[in-house]
């Protein structure tokens, strides 16, 4: 920090310099005392006391002010020396003027080593561009510019920053530009790190879905074996039984295989009949849901007038069975993949004749709405309804809310409804009251890219 | 500040009873001491001036870094209390800055990562490192925005915490380019 003036090697110098000013303006402008009578000498010397006072107190004030402006100075160096993030000035040359503490120890070199430096010297050659194109930004818009590139430090060695810059004027009205220079290694490396584990979880996934792919429709196989083996001994104890009959053998063997023929292996057929049927639908939901994530959806701008018409058409069997309304709004189209929209759409619908409540008429209430870039479409129906803690249960893979099963389900359609809808980038919700109905709203979007 | 003992008289004012009985030879020898010394002082207040022009200076351009920084900029108590916040800070939150002033700063910090501030705090106070976080803000007005956080901790000679230096930046743009990745 500069010195002040009031040091005792200066004094004499400026006592010397007072007495050549003396000198100078002696005769001119000062009087001199001989002329002056003794009441003029004893005016002029009050009056030089007074003013000399008057000096002094102004001296000492001027100190005060300096005092404080200096310890105001000092707090604003400091709180920009010791910023916690690097700081730098730079001309419009690209000259670093100005650098403070922290910039130089995130490059490794004394403050007076980035002083008149071009700033691109600390800059890795391969992002050379980068910082080049942030520049041009800055200097065309005046507005705030983010960058993110590498600087060497002293040794060369590379390392990650972010660079935030405003552009400012400097004294003679020159652009300037100030930047903040923010280590961001430890972001860089967690964001590789979180780049590869996502790389070999996408290969997990997919290693995972063609296992799924794979087993499922190899589990087809015995299934049908089972199946088609299981009506057999059905057939064949029909006519065990038959043959028994008409043969008319001893009474007490026929006493001893009738309970067996007719009441413990058919229960036995029937239920392995039963768990057979189960499980071919399971595993052919797990075909559809492992397809869907094989297949790539092939979105259209959608008519989705024609395309519930359509549905409600083919529903109109289970429809007329349930005694239930369909009534359908005018509806937005969307951008969709008409195949998996109306997998998705038949899903729900199947669902609402399903879970309809036996005491009243089952009333399906399909409507349209848009909201900005996207369609809503609202699926309500007077149903049994979901306890509101189980939103979020229903959407899970194999997830029944009445696993006694009293209706046919796997737990898989609305998983898929769920997935098809996310992978259109789209959205669903359901809002619901026991006993009154549930309401499904999808949104998707309006427009897209083909 | 050292202002006695400069070398420069101290002034004794003579009533002019006092100068009456001195004789012509003294008032000769007191009236040149007196107008050198006027001339001295007059010097030196220039020079005071000069030395305060250069100071003015040098503490615009250092509040000038400071309060347009491209970061928002806070001085924090130990405690979290705003001391004195820049320009960018104000702006950022959209308040201005007067009513900045001795507001916590957690006041500002979305509710749900209140606990990631609480750590970034304790960990800067125990190590005295500088530290570094990422977290969500609130301006005046309600608006989220997702932030990084870099701070230091000011010691005092005895090594006690003074106050904390918090540079606050806007990270939007950055978490919309992560999300596109």
């Amino acid at each position: 920090m500069k010195k002040k003036n009031n040091e005792p090697k200066k004094t004499s110098d400026l006592r010397e310099r007072a007495e050549n000013a003396f000198r100078a303006k002696t005769g001119a402008e000062l009087a001199s005392p001989a002329g002056l009578t003794q009441e003029g000498a004893s005016m002029l010397l009050h009056e030089l006391q007074v003013h000399q006072i008057e000096l002094e107190m102004q001296n000492e004030e001027l100190r005060r002010s300096e005092a404080e402006l200096e310890t105001a100075r000092t707090r604003y160096f400091d709180l920009y020396d010791l910023a916690p993030v690097g700081y730098i000035t730079v001309s419009e040359k690209g000259l670093i003027i100005e650098g403070n503490l922290t910039a130089a120890a995130l490059l490794g070199v004394s403050r007076g080593e980035l002083t008149k430096q071009p700033f691109t010297r600390f800059i890795a050659k391969d992002d050379q561009d980068i910082y080049y194109r942030h520049r041009k930004q800055l200097f065309e818009t005046e507005e705030t510019q983010a960058c993110e590139l590498r600087l060497l430090k002293s040794g060369g060695v590379p390392f990650w920053v972010r660079l935030h810059a405003v552009a400012a004027r400097n004294d003679d009205g020159g652009t300037m530009c100030r930047v903040v220079l923010s280590d961001i290694s430890d972001r860089k490396r967690m964001e590789r790190e979180r780049e590869e584990l996502t790389t070999a979880l996408r290969k997990k996934n997919g290693e995972m879905e063609s296992i799924l792919y794979a087993s499922s429709h190899d589990l087809r196989t015995p299934l049908v074996s089972i199946q088609g083996f299981n009506d057999r001994i059905q057939k064949t104890l029909e006519e065990i039984s038959f043959v028994l009959a008409k043969n008319e053998p001893a009474e007490q063997l026929h006493a001893e295989i009738a309970p067996f023929l007719t009441n413990d292996i058919p229960t036995a057929v029937h239920h392995i009949g039963l768990s057979a049927g189960k499980m071919e639908r399971l595993v052919n939901g797990i075909l559809r849901l492992s397809r869907l994530s094989c297949a790539v959806p092939v979105p259209e701008l959608l008519d989705m007038n024609a395309l519930t018409g359509r549905l409600v058409d083919s529903l109109k069997f289970q429809i007329q069975q349930a005694q239930a309304t369909v009534t359908v709004g005018d509806l937005p189209s969307c951008w969709a993949d008409p195949h998996e929209l109306e997998q998705a759409l038949m899903n729900l619908l199947s669902n609402a004749v399903k879970y309809r409540d036996p005491v009243r008429p089952l009333a399906i209430v399909i409507t349209g709405t848009v909201k900005g870039n996207y369609a809503i479409y609202a699926i309500a129906d007077n149903g049994i309804g979901i306890k509101p803690g189980h939103y979020e249960q229903i959407w899970g893979l194999f997830s029944r809310l009445d696993p006694s099963g009293a209706v046919a389900g796997e737990g898989i359609g609305l998983t898929l409804v769920k997935r098809i809808i996310e992978r259109h980038n789209g959205d669903i919700r359901v809002e619901s009251e026991p006993g009154v109905g549930s309401t499904f709203s999808l949104s998707l979007p309006r427009t897209g890219t083909s | 500040m050292k202002k006695k003992g400069n070398g420069l008289k101290q002034t004794t004012v003579l009533s002019p009873e006092n100068i009456k009985v001195l004789s012509p030879g003294e008032i000769q020898r007191l009236l040149h001491e007196l107008q050198v010394h006027q001339i001295e002082l007059e010097l030196q207040n220039e020079e005071q001036c000069r030395a305060q022009e250069a100071l003015e200076a040098s503490y615009a351009r250092y509040f000038d870094l400071y309060d347009q920084a491209p970061w928002g900029y806070v001085v924090l108590s130990e405690k979290g209390a705003i001391l004195e916040s820049n320009l960018s800070f104000a702006a950022l939150m959209q308040v201005t800055r007067g009513r900045l002033t001795a507001q916590m700063i957690s006041r500002f910090i979305f509710k749900e990562d209140q606990d990631i501030y609480y750590l970034h705090r304790k960990k800067l106070l125990e190590t005295g490192a500088p530290q570094s976080c990422e977290l969500r803000m609130v301006k005046n007005g309600g608006m989220v925005f997702p932030a990084r956080l870099a701070a230091t901790v000011a010691h005092d000679d005895n090594g006690i915490p003074r106050y904390l230096r918090v540079m606050v930046s806007d990270i939007t743009e950055d978490k919309r380019n992560e999300k596109e990745k």
